[in-house]
């Protein structure tokens, strides 16, 4: 059984106008699996179906084999999705490390346990330790970008739904996201990745997706993707 | 002089009224873009239970002032589940439609009042003593020094459960963002129903500190919720201290102004002063200008 098991699912966000048309793929347990596809296609929208934000028209989307369609977001959290969303969306006017603690708010621990865990986040990401009592506001684009994942690992998540993690970053920072992306793989995260820099998600995947205009039109390893001609075409400019 | 010092010390008493008022009406607003104008009504009918509770029902003070504070508390929460809850948070952001269903609350508020207490003012209970205090020569009341420590004690707690818990933390995340905020795990819908908890018992507090000043009548809320709102809006709305600041601000002023005016203006002076910092910034004296992300 897959961890993550979606099935012909259609989703907008108006009754009518379908953005996802149709959509199945699957997350296995460990793996990196990338979404790719231009501004537009339905990324983000995938994204936000599984968390949520959006609510389907019609299909599965299934984790752990259990429907989680008619859950709202805080409770998919819970079981152990956590979406970190395009554009950063951090709580802009709260320091770093409230913004952490406030990502372990799932738990429905105690403090110290909460603490314990922003430690953890600290040594994977020291700039946010030195940054601890900034308001979040103040940090640069990329330490915004490593708050904003710090932040969705607190939850103690499995599923790790990544949107657009490299949107607006100077290209050295870009790389540290995809070397982070690998690393948090070996940590055992299984992770869901939508990017429009197709080869390097394509590189680092373990499975691909190609979405164009809410369908996906092509699957396979991330290898067989980046050798596709289509693909090459389209996305990889070669 | 000392006729100067006197008239502000009763302002900062009648400021801190305000403050409370304001601060009640922002933290409702923060996490639900709503304006609670029937935040003066409330107050109101709260204080009209504590009445209830000590003539009719001989209740001491200290306990009918605490039940008509959870009444306060349950009835905002009501509010919010029966006729906010259903029309939805995604129907947040259109501000007239709520502005008006407010304006029904509090004419339905006011009516109630009518109704159950009837149209004639009456003397609120003194469960303050009536003693004077005087600190050099100015004159206290007991009522006016309550107001300022009792006032003064909720803004230290307010800053505090800001600063420093888990629920003022999750309070402004709901406030900046909601979507973020569903995402970490918290209820939205929650958090809001938590605002509208703590702003019906700070309207309960306001009522039952006015009580014994203005008199109770159905229509005790709403001039002084108005300059409530106004000491918001003049502070920028959504900031808690700004809130505080507008109104002592207007408290002040009215009671300088009430030096060398008839009484009769000091609503004017409360409106004209907002009139004019909006007009040189119309954010409010603390207030960001909110930039809308798409």
């Amino acid at each position: 059984m897959a961890l993550l098991d979606i099935n012909n699912l259609f989703a907008g966000y108006e009754p009518g106008v379908p953005v996802l048309k149709n959509i199945s793929l699957s997350v296995e347990e460990g793996e990196i699996v990338s979404v790719i596809g231009s501004n537009g296609a339905g990324k983000s929208t995938l994204l936000k179906t599984i968390a949520g934000l959006v609510k389907p028209f019609s299909g599965e989307i299934r984790y752990r084999g259990e429907s989680i369609v008619r859950l709202p977001p805080y409770q998919i959290v819970k079981r152990g999705i956590s979406l970190v969303p395009e554009g950063r969306q951090l709580f802009s006017d709260l320091t770093v490390y409230q913004n952490l603690f406030l990502g372990g708010y799932s738990l429905k621990t105690n403090k110290s346990k909460i603490e314990e865990e922003i430690r953890e986040k600290e040594k994977l990401f020291p700039i946010l330790k030195e940054r601890r009592t900034q308001r979040a506001s103040t940090l640069s684009g990329g330490e915004q970008q490593m708050l904003t994942i710090a932040r969705g690992l607190m939850s103690k998540p499995k599923l790790l739904l990544l949107d657009e993690p490299s949107l607006g970053l100077a290209p050295k920072i870009i790389q540290e996201v995809f070397q982070l992306v690998k690393e948090l793989k070996k940590m055992g995260y299984s992770i869901l990745l939508v990017e429009q820099l197709a080869n390097q998600a394509l590189h680092i995947a373990d499975k691909g997706y190609v979405l164009e205009q809410g369908k996906i039109i092509l699957s396979g390893s991330g290898e067989e993707l980046r050798k596709d001609p289509n693909v090459k075409e389209a996305y990889l400019g070669v | 002089m000392s006729d100067i010092i006197q008239s502000l010390a009763a302002g900062l008493a009648m400021g801190a009224i305000y403050a409370l008022i304001a601060l009640g009406i922002n933290i409702i607003f923060s996490t639900s873009s709503i304006v609670n104008f029937a935040f003066g009504d409330l107050a109101m009918i709260s204080t009209f239970i504590s009445f209830s509770l000590m003539s009719t029902f001989h209740v001491p003070p200290v306990l009918a002032v605490l039940l008509s504070i959870a009444a306060g508390m349950a009835i905002s929460l009501l509010m919010q589940v029966v006729v906010i809850r259903p029309i939805g948070i995604h129907n947040l952001e259109n501000r007239f439609e709520w502005l008006l269903i407010l304006l029904g609350i509090s004419i339905i508020f006011k009516n109630l009042a009518r109704i159950i207490w009837g149209p004639r003012p009456r003397a609120y209970p003194n469960i303050f003593n009536d003693s004077n205090v005087t600190i050099g020569n100015v004159h206290l009341s007991t009522q006016e020094l309550w107001i300022l420590i009792v006032a003064i004690a909720i803004m230290v707690i307010i800053e505090w459960m800001n600063r420093s818990t888990r629920l003022g933390w999750a309070i402004q995340a709901t406030s900046m963002n909601k979507e973020a905020a569903s995402l970490i795990g918290i209820n939205p819908l929650r958090i809001i129903s938590y605002t509208f908890l703590i702003g019906g018992g700070l309207a309960a507090v306001t009522g039952i500190l006015i009580g014994p000043v203005t008199f109770l009548s159905p229509e005790m809320g709403t001039m002084v919720g108005l300059k409530g709102f106004s000491a918001a809006l003049l502070g920028g709305v959504g900031s808690p201290r700004g809130g505080i600041a507008g109104g002592f601000m207007i408290g002040i002023c009215e009671a300088l102004a009430s030096l060398f005016l008839p009484a009769d203006y000091a609503p004017a002076i409360a409106f004209g002063i907002l009139i004019l910092v909006l007009l040189i910034k119309p954010t409010g004296l603390f207030g960001r200008t909110i930039i809308e992300k798409v």
